[in-house]
């Protein structure tokens, strides 16, 4: 909880003058100094500013404006690349502004390998763009010991297998189902998670931040959770791996994320995985297929939630000892 | 926050003169923002659950406005009853709020019966039944999305009325206001802060979400009555601008920089030009206004959400209508090439531990 919700609250019960509210929260840390303001004008104004024009190169080349050649196109991103590489030449990796400007750059390859494909119709599927895309950023993303552009990458390589599947999956749709595309996913985002939390582990400090870890938790248990639901709804359709996949994931993520790596937002979120999955077997498997069902469901909805919220809020007090 | 910074914090401000005698324990079992997620999520699928049994076993809820009226305001007065009658049970609270969720449906359901023609009476019905929720439901969960429930159907009314281009600026403005005075009306955080969250929601919504909500509203949206004059939308994306420009404002004086300082110079053309893209792209000046005051007031996750509506935005406007890839296009690269060239201007106006501009 934040030092600002402690003051308030401390005021709220008359523990500190109304008056004195602002210089307490000035006092207690809770408000920016001039230096902190400094720092995040920098952030917001070099970010902002590099997003939108990365933005605003992607727009103009899905605009195909038909009065500037295929070479002075080319050209325009090309350069807009090399500068953006020029800059982390000279900043370096280790400064807000070569992160930014590379960080930039791997967003133009995108917009440059689409250009490549407009003017040339290359005939190429829409993975193989993300493919080349994700391949072709991946030495940065491996040289530049930097979250978020590892981020940028895992995001590239889910779409690349999204449109794999989706691509083939009229063609080979027994082989290529779409079960076998959230299995797919399930594994890709997994692995990740595992890499990314044994590496930090191991010591390294540019992945010790947990807002990426969370993403990689929050896209594989939603996919075990979307498995488990399915296998649930329409049995027969699946392979039936659904639920033990979902049961052990349960299991594992309890271990790590209570035991080893206490993280109160992958917790929650296994609690509403127990929610929806429990609703759906009550709803699906135990004959409860008459209008008190819906109330008999309702009421362990609820009763699961309120249990899952005393067990989190007992497990943040723990973490606040 | 763990107990020994609250300590820490408590002792500081005692040192300054600030607070007397031992630290209060807690008032509450305090929840992070995703397990009140995790709690509105959970009680959303309990009251679609409920909605299923009660129009089951009693169909003339869904056939008769009348009773679906009568019906949706007996679950929120017992809703509200339970809420107080057991405000620290975990189990009651999530019950209450099913409750509740599924009698706003039969309200909504009953009124859309009785007015179904008349969009713009129904929203502000809607908003009228949920500001008297917001007053009646002593919850935070319950108030937040009281409050902004409220704001939405405020907006879908004020869309019906042709002026729903004044809502972003009219909702960054408030929620500007309610975050920027929260501190100095601290006996109020009971209500302040859950509004503060509401209007934070009201106000990301529509970049973040706007297309869901959008493709959700589509089928009434020939119901609405009026189109927005050009003078409406224009009046709109000023508002928002202008709101942009009077935080930055606030801001400054707050943090004691004088206006004609170069921190301050550059803030506030910082601001101006910002405002003045917002006239092209109206999402851009509310997702910033959310970004500046998570920051100016030490809430992380406000930050964060100012963060998803400045993506939301980017994203987003690849759909505006209101003009061509290539003007989007250049628009952005510009903007973005003057803020680049503004961080080069506040390094070298305001150096690392350079004090300049402060009073």
């Amino acid at each position: 909880m934040s030092v600002r919700r402690d003051i308030l609250d401390w005021s709220e019960r008359g523990y500190i003058a109304p008056n004195d509210v602002q210089t307490a929260l000035r006092v207690g840390g809770a408000l920016p100094e001039a230096a902190d303001w400094r720092g995040f004008v920098e952030q917001l104004l070099l970010w902002l500013g590099m997003a939108l024009v990365a933005s605003g190169v992607g727009f103009f080349v899905a605009y195909n404006w038909q009065d500037l050649g295929r070479f002075e196109k080319l050209a325009l991103v090309q350069g807009l690349v090399v500068a953006a590489l020029a800059v982390v030449g000279w900043k370096g990796l280790d400064r807000p502004a070569g992160r930014a400007a590379l960080f930039g750059a791997a967003l133009l390859v995108g917009a440059l390998l689409a250009l490549v494909g407009q003017i040339y119709q290359t005939g190429a599927d829409t993975f193989e763009l993300f493919a080349a895309w994700g391949l072709a950023v991946l030495p940065w993303a491996l040289v530049a010991r930097f979250a978020p552009l590892w981020v940028l990458w895992l995001l590239i390589a889910n779409l690349a297998i999204v449109l794999y599947y989706t691509t083939f999956g009229g063609l080979l749709g027994v082989l290529f189902g779409p079960e076998r595309l959230l299995w797919v996913l399930f594994a890709f985002n997994t692995a990740a998670l595992v890499l990314w939390e044994s590496l930090a582990a191991a010591g390294i400090r540019w992945l010790s931040g947990r807002w990426a870890p969370r993403l990689l938790a929050l896209a594989s248990g939603g996919l075990a959770t979307a498995l488990a639901v399915w296998s649930l709804l329409d049995w027969r359709a699946t392979s039936g791996w659904g639920m033990p996949l979902w049961l052990v994931w349960l299991g594992v993520a309890y271990l790590v994320y209570r035991r080893w790596r206490r993280d109160l937002f992958v917790l929650a979120g296994g609690v509403s995985s127990v929610v929806i999955v429990a609703a759906t077997f009550l709803l699906e498997h135990m004959g409860l297929d008459d209008y008190g069902g819906f109330l008999v469901v309702a009421l362990a909805v609820v009763g699961l939630s309120a249990v899952g919220t005393r067990w989190l809020q007992a497990v943040a007090a723990e973490m606040d000892q | 926050m763990t107990a020994a910074e609250r300590l820490a914090t408590w002792a500081r401000l005692a040192a300054a003169g600030l607070v007397q005698g031992e630290p209060p324990p807690l008032s509450r079992p305090r929840a992070p923002w995703y397990v009140r997620l995790m709690q509105g999520g959970s009680g959303w699928l309990a009251a679609m659950l409920l909605l299923g049994f009660a129009g089951g076993m009693f169909p003339a809820l869904f056939e008769e406005g009348p009773a679906a009226l009568l019906g949706g305001a007996a679950a929120c007065v017992a809703a509200a009853l339970t809420f107080r009658a057991s405000p620290d049970s975990d189990f009651a609270g999530q019950l209450g709020f099913a409750v509740s969720l599924a009698g706003q449906a039969l309200i909504a359901a009953g009124l859309w019966e009785l007015l179904g023609s008349r969009l713009g009476v129904l929203a502000a019905g809607m908003a009228g039944v949920m500001t008297v929720l917001f007053v009646l439901v002593p919850q935070f969960l319950h108030r937040v999305w009281s409050a902004w429930s409220a704001l939405s159907f405020a907006w879908l009314a004020f869309l019906d009325g042709g002026l729903g281009p004044l809502v972003p600026g009219l909702l960054s403005g408030a929620f500007a206001a309610v975050w920027l005075f929260q501190a100095d009306k601290a006996r109020f955080g009971e209500w302040l802060r859950p509004a503060g969250w509401g209007l934070a929601a009201a106000v990301v919504q529509l970049p973040v979400a706007g297309w869901l909500l959008w493709d959700l509203s589509a089928p009434t949206l020939d119901r609405i009555g009026v189109s927005p004059s050009a003078a409406v939308t224009r009046a709109g994306v000023v508002l928002s601008a202008a709101v942009l420009v009077a935080v930055v404002l606030r801001l400054l004086g707050r943090e004691g920089i004088a206006l004609g300082s170069r921190p301050g110079v550059g803030a506030l053309g910082a601001a101006v030009v910002l405002g003045a893209a917002t006239l092209k792209a109206p999402d851009l000046a509310p997702a910033i206004v959310v970004l500046l005051i998570g920051f100016a007031v030490g809430s992380r996750e406000l930050t964060g959400l100012g963060i998803l509506a400045l993506l939301a935005f980017l994203s987003r406007f690849y759909y505006v209508l209101d003009a061509t890839l290539l003007e989007k296009s250049l628009l952005m690269a510009a903007l973005g090439s003057v803020l680049l060239l503004a961080w080069g201007f506040v390094r070298w106006a305001w150096p690392h531990g350079g004090g300049e501009g402060h009073a």
